[in-house]
């Protein structure tokens, strides 16, 4: 008996990889945060080639659109202003973001650790006003360290080895240039200390620059939010620059199996694939006609980064329950979510106009069958399968909106697998 | 357990008490007798100085003899009629004049830390009172509360809809609940989705599917539910009410509570007046004084007032002194909050300024949080632990302001 579990065990497939249209859904909406179009799922499932896919994806300008989109949102993290956003001039900052892509991930958290040319917007957004920067220092070491240090702000942290004494010599890092920080007891510390109470040599955020690496923290970043949970191989840190760390991700076992990472997507591809679904060109005129006309948020629309962040903000909004910070919690959908989804009038009316997708499948394709192929490819990625072709019955043109409803509706829309 | 396993075990075991306007008791601890609450929240800042705390010579406004005796402003004259029901707090105070944090302690009862997140009081009243209507258990209309699951489950957070229109334009609060779709074509789509579902969920199993079904569950519950009509308010007179988008969102909220929501928040913004203070204070109080009066006297008469706390309060006072764009500014060492029904003793008042600070009687954030928790038969001592293992109290400090329960 045991024998045979052991010989069954033997013969089960050990790196089963996933099919095509997962595979390409799932490289898609994670190396450049979009849906794949029917054209490219069809083109790819022909040819079969997974790493010319991959490389196509990388090379092209939305991966590194979508690299910076990304750590955008790290680094401002989840609450902002529009102030913050004119303080941090997002525009410039956010085309600086997008050359690190190719560029050693070394080099990119040092320039943010010390605060050099563009980087520096990073610092200003979170050192704001005269209190001392303790958000700045809880991000660096979040980001840039792999630690939350947020309990050693009022007490000691015995399961973190690290107390409030070192909590806030590692702050005052923050502090330099400004006559030093007030602590926990008002003291001013004028002296920053690393974890472990050395003081640093030389120019104290260049030395933290030293003392940081960044790469074991971005590298397991980027496997949380690949893999959907935690533990990278440590290999994965001798990857030079955020696209190589990317390209070996996507081409390790684990990515490429079947039952790969499941995981909500995220909010800049749930903002990409809502854009694609509801034609979000259009929502956006619409909402600019309004802008227009109500001076309070005119400003918001006349900076395009602005804009697109006050975009990924709602999209944060509908998809983490308010207020939770995304690295804190594995969002789930919320039922706000679910109610504008199914039953918001402004976004049905989006759904069904001549400017939305349905419109142009259904001006694309004739025929009913080909109709849901399209459906089915555009919103999540593969084509029906047989009994989903009996049940997916279409009498008339109300079916094909059912169609699209039930299809934008459902965990595979929502969910990477 | 939800309301209906409650009613079996209740029914059961011989120990329902049907009594209840709402049909059944919550679990009672301690003796509270609010089941509901109304909040009216006053964003931006309402001037104590100008509403419920009138010194001569610091306001333009005249103050007004109640009902009760406490005297407010001619701003309020029909608010005055119903004072019986209403005790205020003149002395609440905290140090926080920023709106976005002071917006999150007054949901709270806790200062905004980056170490944790603090759900919204209304989650935190209806997960300690149980699952009782198809709806949204706590509803936030026209204002972001700052608070939402805090270290609750997703779904357990507060469903904020947008602020009620004009009664012309199509978009409301109502606008994600309001039917779509005929029953059938909704059923219909369901059942497509479902299948859809199904396939997904034989492939990939796990907490978050699970989760993300539990919400669209809830979703579907809310649109399919007869209690859904209660956003409707095309066969009710807001007139009442004033008329106005405020008023009708209240109106919206006695439904809602009628429904057996357990918390609603209606937001009136526009308080932080900065410049021109009288002329936004005039023009507010003439918004809120029929609707805070018609819905206080609306709850009574549906015998609703003795089990629905209805708070007004925003997140800070304003200045006594007025500034150059005759504005006032913010102000934390004294404002007022006004407080009736569930379990509220009416016709109170608690604490006293000379306008500039408080005289006597302070009163906390933390104490007001006490009382409201108290009201509802809620141990504001009661710990919640946090995902990441942090034992938390309902309320940190605080004691629950004695004169004010009924």
């Amino acid at each position: 008996m045991r024998s045979a579990f052991v010989i069954l065990v033997l013969c089960l497939p050990q790196d089963e990889v996933c099919d095509d249209y997962t595979f390409c859904r799932r490289v898609t909406l994670d190396l450049t945060g979009r849906l794949p179009q029917p054209d490219e799922i069809r083109a790819f499932v022909k040819s079969k080639d997974r790493a010319r896919k991959v490389e196509e994806l990388l090379e092209s300008p939305e991966a590194a659109l979508y690299h910076a989109d990304l750590w955008m949102q790290w680094l401002i993290d989840h609450d902002f202003e529009v102030g913050d956003l004119y303080r941090m001039k997002v525009g410039e900052f956010h085309a600086w973001l997008r050359t690190t892509f190719d560029r050693p991930t070394a080099e990119t958290v040092r320039a943010l650790v010390t605060g050099e040319g563009q980087a520096a917007n990073f610092s200003r957004k979170h050192a704001g006003g005269g209190d001392p920067p303790v958000k700045l220092a809880l991000l660096n070491a979040r980001l840039f360290l792999g630690r939350d240090i947020r309990c050693a702000q009022c007490h000691d942290h015995p399961a973190k080895d690290l107390t409030q004494e070192e909590f806030w010599g590692f702050v005052s890092f923050f502090g330099r240039g400004r006559g030093g920080i007030k602590d926990h007891l008002g003291e001013i510390r004028a002296e920053p200390r690393y974890f472990d109470g050395r003081k640093p040599e030389g120019e104290p955020l260049a030395s933290l620059a030293d003392f940081m690496d960044g790469r074991p923290a971005v590298a397991e970043r980027y496997w949380k939010l690949f893999m959907g949970r935690k533990g990278h191989p440590p290999s994965l840190e001798d990857a030079r620059t955020p696209k190589d760390l990317v390209r070996t991700i996507v081409a390790s076992p684990q990515y490429r199996a079947r039952r790969g990472p499941l995981k909500l997507m995220n909010s800049v591809q749930f903002m990409h694939a809502f854009a694609q679904v509801f034609d979000l060109e259009k929502v956006h005129r619409d909402m600019l006609e309004k802008a227009i006309k109500n001076p309070q948020t005119m400003y918001i629309f006349k900076d395009e980064q602005v804009m697109r962040l006050y975009f990924h903000k709602w999209a944060k909004e509908m998809i983490l329950p308010k207020g939770q910070n995304p690295d804190d919690v594995q969002a789930h959908g919320t039922v706000r979510l679910s109610l504008k989804l199914m039953n918001n009038a402004k976004l049905h009316h989006y759904f069904y106009s001549d400017w939305g997708l349905l419109r142009r499948v259904l001006a694309k394709r004739s025929r009913p069958a080909d109709r849901l192929d399209e459906l089915f490819l555009s919103v999540i990625g593969r084509p029906p399968s047989r009994e989903e072709r009996e049940l997916f019955v279409i009498k008339d043109n109300q079916s094909y909106e059912d169609i699209f409803w039930a299809l934008v509706n459902c965990a595979e829309f929502l969910f990477v697998s | 357990m939800n309301r209906r396993d409650f009613v079996r075990l209740a029914l059961g075991t011989g120990i329902g008490a049907l009594t209840s306007k709402f049909g059944i008791g919550a679990q009672e601890v301690g003796g509270g007798r609010a089941k509901a609450c109304i909040l009216l929240w006053m964003a931006g800042g309402q001037s104590q100085l100008d509403t419920f705390d009138l010194k001569p010579g610091m306001t333009p406004f005249k103050e007004i003899e109640t009902a009760s005796g406490a005297r407010i402003s001619e701003g309020f004259p029909r608010l005055a009629r119903e004072m019986k029901r209403v005790s205020l707090v003149r002395t609440l105070h905290s140090n926080d004049p920023n709106h976005a944090t002071a917006t999150y302690l007054l949901h709270t009862a806790y200062r905004k830390a980056a170490d944790v997140e603090h759900p919204h009081a209304g989650s935190l009243i209806a997960a300690e009172l149980g699952e009782w209507t198809d709806l949204p258990e706590c509803i936030v209309i026209g204002c972001d509360p700052q608070a939402g699951a805090g270290y609750l489950s997703g779904e357990k957070g507060p469903v904020i809809f947008d602020k009620l229109e004009d009664p012309e334009r199509r978009e409301s609060a109502a606008e994600d609940v309001k039917p779509l779709l005929s029953k059938d074509r909704l059923r219909k789509r369901w059942e497509l989705l479902s299948a859809l579902d199904a396939r997904f969920a034989r492939e990939h199993e796990g907490r978050a599917v699970e989760e993300r079904r539990r919400a669209y569950e809830r979703a579907y519950k809310v649109l399919t539910s007869e209690k859904v009509k209660a956003f409707d308010l095309s066969r009710e007179d807001p007139t009442r009410y004033g008329g106005t988008p405020f008023g009708r969102t209240c109106l919206m909220a006695r439904r809602l509570v009628e429904a057996g929501v357990r918390f609603v928040e209606v937001a009136l913004g526009d308080w932080d007046s900065h410049a021109e203070n009288e002329t936004a204070h005039r023009r507010l109080m003439g918004i809120l004084d029929p609707a805070f009066a018609a819905l206080l006297a609306d709850l009574a008469e549906r015998r609703l007032l003795d089990e629905t706390l209805v708070l007004c309060m925003g997140e800070m006072g304003r200045t006594p002194q007025v500034n150059a764009a005759q504005g006032r500014d913010h102000f934390t060492r004294c404002w007022s909050v006004a407080l009736a029904g569930g379990g509220i003793a009416g016709g109170r008042v608690v604490g006293e300024t000379d306008g500039m600070a408080v005289k006597e009687r302070p009163v906390t954030v933390q104490d007001l949080f006490a009382t409201i928790y108290k009201s509802f038969g809620i141990n504001p001592r009661k710990e919640h632990t946090t995902p990441g293992g942090r034992p938390l109290k309902l309320v940190d400090g605080g004691v629950p302001v004695g004169e004010l329960l009924a």
